[in-house]
């Protein structure tokens, strides 16, 4: 029974590694990423996946073999030494080089998403606005907000479209409109408490504080659309690769239900006429007589 | 290094109260520590499975439990109450289990006997920091049946949806606005205890700050002592490399209390009087809306809470686990029959630990708002604490290479400790990595990250130090092969429960959410959550095993004898259970606690004290 | 040992996996709706209250309009003699409308054979049953804030504010039905309208992401609580009140209700019923202008008396479920109803049942009212303003 131990112990971790081995297989994985930026973020993963995984299976390997190995028995005597310096130096160095280059390897990652000077200019910009549980999105309709050199000449109108909404905006709740290839500067509000606004495939977080505008941004790779107008409907449709969007801080009893669904048009055209027809909606002043209904 | 001669007997005879009760003790006061640490700890567990019920079927109509829930919620579990389960179960985890259980029920009651000492250099104190956790303990128990329900803001507590409380009205009745009438019902005067308009749990929270200040308190007597007694009342001998390293665990773990805490209490604090008080620490300028509702105008920040909160509470992740990494040294050296593999690096690596642990807090916000430059430093301070902890397992693996293993309940949680703290700590370096970061920041895959450190690591450390020490404490042996069962079902539960969080993690699962089956990203993740669930709950049921075998060996478990594992250091030279005052006589050291297999004595052990055969109070035996 | 355990434990965790199917989102067959037990609100309190009531605070409300001189009736206080007609009340509607799990509408409309259930498409067109898949969806989305039976106390109502609706008035703000102001009840799309865009500036959120069959069946549900809870509150009011019955027949004056009231929700869903404006004079300054004078004169549509300051100081006060609102304040672009030209269009034209907006298509003719609608929709906008030298400071 003694050498059974470090069998059990071995059992145990070859089980947890064949899981994760599966996981991809059966779709237990990341989500499928979009995002320009994605890419970079998901080798660092699988970078520092390959890391971990071999200093893993080293030293729960050397674990189950000494267990093994020196599972004692009556009479014998364990070895008797207190430490060897040149293996603390060895196994000091070693990994502190692996982790140094594991930093600094991604510092510009991080600054390329992050840093509000280092972000792209923007094709189109927008305000979201979470509150207790859903997402206020305001578009600009305005055409001297849409389109990089557009938003680039009317730097300072952007700035105070958005401190204050404008008479000719958009609201919608809870769908963020996109183009393919489009860098996307969103301004993040709220209102009542700390939400953060996450798009699982954009790889991309971010934390809203009341009392801050904080700016984001992302943008989706080329051939991503994932819409697209529906002449019967006469409405575009539900994306066909499920793009949510959700909440990633606690912000009360409703915080589970803050799902919001990103649409990537296939071009700034689509968009376009997605962001008229919306706002003709919003400006509706008919009744269609006949369906008893707008 | 004050005693010489022996102390005299005292001449007091304490009577039952002072004696178990308003002891000054500090064994009495360790095992009352243990005591209310275990209650709580089964209260946090009860708590947690209520949580995987809800996420392992979420809408459905679960057979009995069902039931319990009234009518008025449909027969499930409400939202809000799901909130208050999972901010209790944690709040409860971390100050009402894992740190009194290692600091306030190991630390009390080895310190003194390891490093030869009487007592405490503060009895005293010491009793009134148990007693300190007695309002902490009614006051969080009582959170949960005030109106609202007890905290449910995440055992963080970020304002605003914490701290919000209405504006105040003072003397005007909502309803009539007429000054206070005194004929009205007292209920519609402003309430002692103020509502939240962000949600239900506003009495709650108020409690929960309360209760968390007297734990503070209690524990910052604690390490006053634990420091004083460490540098001032080691025996004559007992150098501080001479120490166990559960010494040099408590001993930085002490500090780490000392400097950490007074931040979080003063955020407490800060906290409070924005509830209660209505200052706006946390209130940004403009103020909030909540429908109808809106605060008043402000003047703070709510990110001054994050930094305040974790600046101790990072430290305090390290305060839950270097004592069991102390305590895992300890065992696996008595129970290799081998010298502790490189013992200073091993007091460095905690030492460093301890320091970079101060300089890191900012990795719990990296997507918080704050400026994402400062992330960049916190993020290589973080990532380089991987590297004292990878020394530690390291030097781990070297004691047991070459050794002569005892494979008891004791070592077994030990092993368990290593092995499982490799994969928390591994996972730690995905989060460490800040665009990694970005995705997978509050999802699973971070409660996967710190259920590893804490329950397979910290709570298999303290599982191990019971085993080992219960013969101290209680004179009894815990019977050893249930000691196994418990281990082998609760390593395997807990693998079955913690493990596929990571995996859950990876595809962005959310964390703190009441329902994952609405989003399209997680649905699929649904097998692997209702396995997660089955798993908890068998791992929840395997705790009785552990709960019976304590409380029967109590009564009729066999005779432990002085020194069961043959071990070194000082604690095991004293009678099982130790008496009143310790040692008879005062232990004069020779040598440290770790020289199994010396060749220069016939047996595998050697007892750090010189005179350590008179160090029981039994009849010295015949020179040999 | 230790190894039996494992390879046994390994095989029921496995066999976990298959457990994920076998749930039930529904209420359990045996759930009954609850009798009412909370009082059921008349009139308001002459006095006005000072601001909303605290969180918290929601169920201390009847007692507090009953001290300040409001009525109210207390199911608490039906003699021995009436719990015993109470009694046949509750089975009568459980005959009627069904359980939870099993919820249904039985009845006629008015006096013709058609059924009730059709008509009000509480059925769809296959004639399978919304009502049940609709009582899943509810009690998984919006039990918790509007209750079980749909009487606004859900378990985190208190805590919002506003509170959420009511249906057991069977009083709805939103409606573009123009029914006279005493029976209006909502058009099915003007629910449909609420759950697909939330509103606004409250806690009840945009469900726009559920498909249109999810809220179709939702709709017929709110429909369904709505009948079921006026039928019963004005039922037990006549109880209470000691007031003559149907045929002296409880059973015979719930039948009545039912038939009278559905008849309303039917005749709400006719398209001669939908609020059809003339045609959009386009939006202009002269319009904005006139809007403008429309609006503070007291003479003609006179919004500034209740929406004092163009809604910045306006003063709180009771509505008719009890609970305490105010006139909106327009300079924040809030609309609760919906911000689109033709929701303000019908706010103005019919009012807003139950919250004191009285309709004002009468006194007001529709280019008017159009009028007004182009000066709401400029006023939160100061650039807006300045640009059409409207004066609100």
């Amino acid at each position: 029974m003694k050498k059974g131990w470090s069998i059990f112990f071995g059992v145990v971790i070859a089980g947890i590694t064949g899981l994760t081995a599966v996981s991809p297989w059966m779709g237990w994985w990341l989500p499928k990423n979009l995002c320009v930026f994605g890419k970079e973020t998901d080798d660092l993963f699988y970078l520092i996946l390959w890391i971990v995984t071999f200093f893993f299976l080293l030293t729960e390997g050397i674990l189950v073999y000494a267990l093994f190995r020196y599972a004692g028995e009556p009479g014998r005597r364990a070895a008797y030494f207190h430490g060897a310096f040149s293996l603390e130096l060895i196994w000091t160095l070693v990994p502190a080089v692996i982790l140094l280059f594991i930093a600094f390897t991604q510092v510009q990652a991080w600054n390329r998403i992050k840093v509000a000077s280092r972000m792209p200019p923007p094709d189109q910009i927008m305000e979201v606005s979470a509150r207790q549980f859903e997402w206020r999105v305001r578009y600009p309709t305005d055409p001297k907000f849409l389109g990089q050199d557009a938003l680039k000449e009317n730097a300072s109108a952007v700035d105070s479209w958005g401190k204050e909404a404008q008479f000719d905006d958009l609201r919608v709740v809870n769908q963020i409109h996109i183009w393919e290839g489009s860098s996307v500067r969103v301004h993040l509000k709220t209102r009542d408490v700390i939400h953060s606004f996450f798009l699982p495939n954009m790889r991309i977080k971010q934390d809203a504080l009341p009392g801050k505008t904080i700016p984001v941004w992302f943008a989706a790779e080329k051939g991503t659309a994932n819409t697209k107008y529906n002449d019967e409907t006469r409405k575009w449709d539900e994306p066909t690769v499920d793009c949510d969007l959700a909440c990633a801080e606690l912000c009360g009893w409703g915080h589970y239900k803050m799902r919001g669904k990103l649409y990537i048009h296939k071009d700034r055209e689509d968009y376009e006429k997605w962001l008229k027809q919306a706002k003709e909606e919003q400006d509706r002043h008919a009744v269609d007589s006949a369906a008893g209904q707008p | 290094m004050s005693s010489g001669t022996p102390h005299a007997v005292h001449a007091h005879h304490p009577g039952f109260i002072g004696k178990y009760i308003f002891s000054t003790d500090h064994k009495v006061i360790g095992i009352q520590f243990l005591f209310s640490g275990l209650i709580f700890l089964f209260i946090g567990g009860a708590l947690a499975m209520l949580v995987r019920i809800q996420l392992g079927w979420p809408g459905a109509q679960i057979p009995i439990l069902s039931t319990l829930f009234p009518a008025s919620w449909g027969q499930r579990m409400d939202p809000a109450f799901y909130n208050m389960l999972f901010s209790m179960h944690a709040s409860v985890m971390i100050f009402f289990v894992i740190i009194p259980l290692l600091a306030g029920a190991f630390g009390n009651f080895l310190i003194p006997l390891m490093i030869g000492a009487k007592d405490m250099a503060f009895p005293k104190l010491n009793m009134c920091s148990y007693w300190f956790m007695w309002p902490a303990f009614i006051v969080i128990l009582s959170s949960f049946f005030v109106e609202g329900g007890a905290g449910a803001s995440g055992w963080t507590s970020y304002p605003t949806v914490a701290s919000v409380t209405m504006p105040p009205y003072p003397g005007i009745d909502f309803a009539t606005g007429a000054e206070e009438n005194k004929s009205l019902p007292e209920k519609t005067k402003a309430a002692l205890f103020k509502d939240s308009p962000a949600q239900p749990a506003g009495k709650g929270q108020i409690l929960w700050l309360v209760s968390l200040i007297f734990v503070g308190v209690s524990s910052m007597m604690g390490s006053v002592n634990y420091i004083t007694t460490i540098i001032n009342m080691r025996a004559p001998g007992m150098t501080l490399f001479r120490m166990p390293l559960s010494i040099w665990a408590m001993f930085i773990t002490a500090i780490l209390q000392a400097m950490a805490l007074p931040v979080l209490t003063v955020a407490l604090f800060l906290q409070l009087l924005d509830k209660t008080f209505n200052t706006t620490f946390f209130l940004p300028p403009a103020g909030l809306d909540f429908g109808n509702q809106h605060t008043a105008v402000g003047g703070g920040q709510p990110l001054l809470w994050q930094h305040l909160f974790w600046f101790y509470s990072h430290p305090a992740v390290y305060i839950m686990i270097l004592p069991a990494m102390g305590f895992v040294s300890d065992i696996i050296a008595t129970f290799s029959r081998k010298p502790l593999f490189g013992y200073r690096p091993m007091v460095y690596s905690l030492a460093g630990i301890a320091g970079l642990g101060f300089i890191v807090w900012g990795h719990h916000m990296f997507q918080s708002g704050m400026d994402p430059r400062l992330g960049t430093g916190f993020m290589i301070a973080t990532i380089m604490i991987a590297l004292p902890s990878a020394v530690k397992v390291f030097n781990w693996l070297g004691t047991v290479w070459g050794a002569n293993i005892q494979y008891t309940t004791p070592m077994l949680n030990a092993l368990a400790f290593v092995s499982m703290f490799v994969i928390g700590g591994l996972s730690g370096i995905f989060m460490a990595a800040t665009p990694v970061d970005i995705a997978i920041h509050d999802t699973y895959f971070i409660v996967a990250h710190l259920h590893y450190v804490l329950f397979m690591s910290s709570l298999f450390g303290i599982f191990g130090a019971i085993y080992f020490w219960y013969p101290k404490m209680f004179g009894k042996m815990m019977s050893e092969p249930w000691g196994k069962v418990h281990f082998a079902l609760t390593f395997v539960f807990s693998n079955c429960t913690f493990y596929p969080m990571h995996i859950i993690g990876i595809g962005l699962q959310p964390r703190r959410y009441f329902d994952w089956s609405d989003f399209g990203f997680t649905r699929h993740l649904g097998p692997l959550n209702t396995f997660i669930s089955i798993s908890a709950l068998l791992l929840g049921l395997t705790q009785l095993i552990f709960v019976a075998n304590f409380l029967f060996s109590l009564v009729w478990g066999k005779k432990s004898g002085l020194n069961p594992w043959h071990s070194n250091s000082l604690e095991w030279s004293a009678s099982s259970p130790a008496p009143h005052g310790n040692f008879p006589v005062v232990p004069i050291v020779d040598r440290g606690p770790y020289e199994y297999a010396s060749p220069d004595v016939e047996e595998d052990y050697q007892p750090q004290a010189r005179n350590a055969a008179a160090l029981s109070g039994q009849p010295v035996p015949a020179a040999h | 040992m230790a190894r039996q355990t494992i390879a046994g434990l390994a095989l029921l965790m496995l066999s976990t996996f298959c457990m994920t199917g076998c749930d039930n989102e529904g209420y359990s067959d045996d759930m009954r709706y609850p009798a009412r037990t909370d009082p059921i609100f008349i009139k308001a309190p002459d006095t006005q209250p000072y601001t909303v009531d605290p969180p918290g605070a929601l169920n201390q409300l009847p007692a507090r309009i009953k001290e300040l001189g409001g009525k109210i009736l207390d199911p608490k206080d039906l003699t021995a003699k009436k719990s015993q007609e109470r009694g046949q009340l509750e089975k009568r509607l459980e005959e009627k409308f069904g359980t939870p799990a099993h919820p249904k509408v039985d009845g006629k409309v008015g006096d013709s054979e058609e059924d009730l259930a059709e008509v009000l498409k509480l059925r769809d067109e296959d004639g399978k049953d919304m009502l049940a898949a609709g009582s899943k969806l509810f009690r998984r989305h919006c039990l918790h804030c509007h209750g079980l039976t749909g009487d606004g106390h859900g378990p985190t109502a208190e805590w919002v504010n506003p509170h959420p609706r009511d249906y057991r008035q069977g009083i709805f703000k939103f409606s573009s039905s123009n029914q006279p102001a005493g029976t209006r009840k909502p058009r099915r799309e003007d629910l449909t309208r609420t759950l697909r865009n939330g509103i606004e500036g409250t806690s009840m959120p945009s469900f726009g992401l559920l498909s249109d069959s999810d809220l179709d069946e939702l709709v017929s549900y709110v429909i369904h609580l709505s009948l079921r809870g006026e039928v019963e509150s004005v039922v037990m009011q006549k109880l209470l009140g000691d007031d003559n019955l149907e045929d002296d027949s409880v059973v015979a004056e719930t039948d009545k209700q039912v038939g009278r009231l559905a008849n309303y929700w039917v005749q709400a869903q006719a398209v001669k019923s939908l609020i059809k404006p003339d045609p959009y004079p386009g939006f202009s300054e002269k319009s904005v202008k006139n809007g403008y004078k429309l609006f503070i004169d007291q003479s003609q549509a006179g919004c500034v008396s209740c929406h004092k300051d163009f809604g910045r100081q306006n003063n709180y006060k009771w509505d008719d479920w009890g609970t305490i609102v105010r006139p909106i304040d327009f300079t924040s672009g809030v609309f609760r109803g919906g911000r689109r030209p033709i929701d303000l269009y019908w706010r103005i034209h019919s009012g807003i049942r139950g919250s004191g907006m009285s309709a004002f298509f009468g006194p007001l003719n529709s280019d008017q009212i159009w009028d007004l609608v182009n000066f709401l929709q400029v006023l939160p906008y100061p650039e807006m303003r300045r640009k059409y030298g409207i004066e609100i400071d």
